[in-house]
């Protein structure tokens, strides 16, 4: 009878809403307060041996930081590593060149100049003289390099002078920076159809460039004013460097 | 049997288990030992039937009421169910080696928590409670430590063990 008795006082508990049941628990918190809370700040000799597994847990943490460093560096490695594959893809004639990615440290582009920094150097690799692409285009080649950056002489500078071709002409010629990020291409002599949009390709190199690469499109082309015989062309560089955060440097016949 | 001293004790429990005992927690799971459970034992196998029975449902109801944010009603009547099962048992197999009270603490600690869940359940008011890690660990833990505070209880309560006969 008692077991009964019981057992229904704990069904009515049970079965009684939360609203209510719970004015109990909150009571007995209520009440017992000071020693409630007196009893959860008993220090234990046991603290030490958590403050350990603390420091424990924090080289932890640390290691696991570095971990997701390092997996973070891998994704950004592989994203790299598909960006260059297809611009190997696209680009046959850079097999067995390699390509070395760099980040741009800065860019200056002000009135005659066009230089470039990069976070590569001579311990990648890198060398005087080599191409560097950036969106696949050509936009300029290493003239100064340390251990662990280059610069970079834009097409556009006004001391650049790289050897082109305009599509389908087959005809050498000479282009010079313009600044204020135009190159100029003169002494072509007007027997020559040139347009406006045409392709700008740098010349090969061998040593430096297998093939010929995109630089940029005719983006005007008058008469030379000294020399009515010539065109005056001016090239727009084929990408917008300004909005370029990393390019690519074209190490040919890397060693082994 | 000892009211007052009865109702001193279980406040005591009630209390240390509401906030201190969570201080000797271990694994990842948070597991602390069952003081309750282990008391709410200790006076099924200490105790004659109908104290046994009043016991077990008042060690319930502190632990319902203990345990702020979870349903109350499902340990009142497990531990009243178990508590008056093994009091019951006791009357038939003795159980006072410390072996067979660990055991005795582990079986009863795992029915009676999958009981409060399964009660919790029927009542809809399900929450907060543990995996089944939680209350297995739960279970150990008590069982480990109870056979040793059976002897702490056992001389707060002056209960003395009966070496032979049975209630």
């Amino acid at each position: 009878m008692l077991f009964a008795w019981c057992m229904l006082g704990g069904l009515i508990l049970l079965f009684s809403p939360r609203a209510v049941t719970s004015k109990f628990q909150f009571a007995f918190a209520q009440f017992f307060h000071w020693p409630l809370s007196a009893a959860r700040n008993v220090p234990l000799a046991a603290k030490t041996e958590v403050a350990t597994q603390e420091t424990g847990g924090r080289k932890e943490t640390q290691y696991q930081n570095y971990i997701a460093n390092l997996e973070e560096e891998l994704r950004q490695k592989n994203v790299m590593v598909e960006k260059l594959t297809g611009l190997r893809s696209r680009l046959r004639g850079l097999e067995g060149a390699k390509l070395v990615p760099a980040d741009i440290i800065t860019c200056s582009m002000e009135g005659m100049r066009g230089e470039v920094i990069i976070n590569r150097g001579s311990e990648d690799g890198l060398a005087k003289g080599n191409f560097v692409i950036g969106d696949n285009s050509v936009i300029g080649t290493i003239t100064e390099i340390s251990p662990r950056t280059a610069n970079i002489r834009l097409l556009t500078d006004a001391s650049s002078n790289v050897q082109v071709n305009i599509a389908e002409l087959g005809v050498n010629m000479l282009m010079q920076g313009g600044g204020g990020n135009t190159a100029k291409i003169k002494m072509v002599p007007m027997k020559h159809k040139i347009r406006v949009g045409d392709y700008v390709l740098v010349k090969n190199k061998p040593g430096y460039l297998e093939i010929a690469m995109i630089a940029g499109k005719v983006q005007q082309c008058k008469r030379d004013a000294r020399n009515p015989a010539l065109w005056d062309i001016t090239v727009k560089p084929a990408c917008d460097i300004d909005k370029l955060s990393n390019v690519a440097v074209i190490v040919m016949n890397p060693p082994k | 049997m000892r009211w007052p001293r009865f109702a001193v004790l279980i406040l005591v429990v009630t209390l240390v288990q509401a906030s201190w005992v969570d201080e000797i927690a271990v694994t990842r799971l948070n597991v602390s030992p069952d003081l309750l459970l282990i008391a709410m034992v200790f006076f099924a196998v200490r105790c004659n039937l109908t104290e046994a029975i009043i016991s077990s449902f008042a060690i319930g109801l502190a632990a319902d009421i203990a345990a702020t944010g979870f349903p109350m009603g499902p340990r009142i009547i497990s531990f009243g169910l178990f508590g008056t099962g093994l009091a019951y048992l006791h009357r038939v197999i003795a159980i006072k080696k410390m072996p067979y009270e660990a055991l005795a603490i582990f079986v009863v600690g795992l029915a009676a928590g999958v009981l409060a869940r399964i009660l919790a359940l029927l009542a809809g008011k399900s929450g907060g409670w543990g995996g089944f890690g939680v209350l297995a660990g739960t279970s150990i833990y008590s069982a480990v430590i109870g056979p040793f505070l059976f002897l702490v209880l056992g001389w707060m309560m002056q209960i003395r063990m009966k070496r032979r006969g049975r209630d």
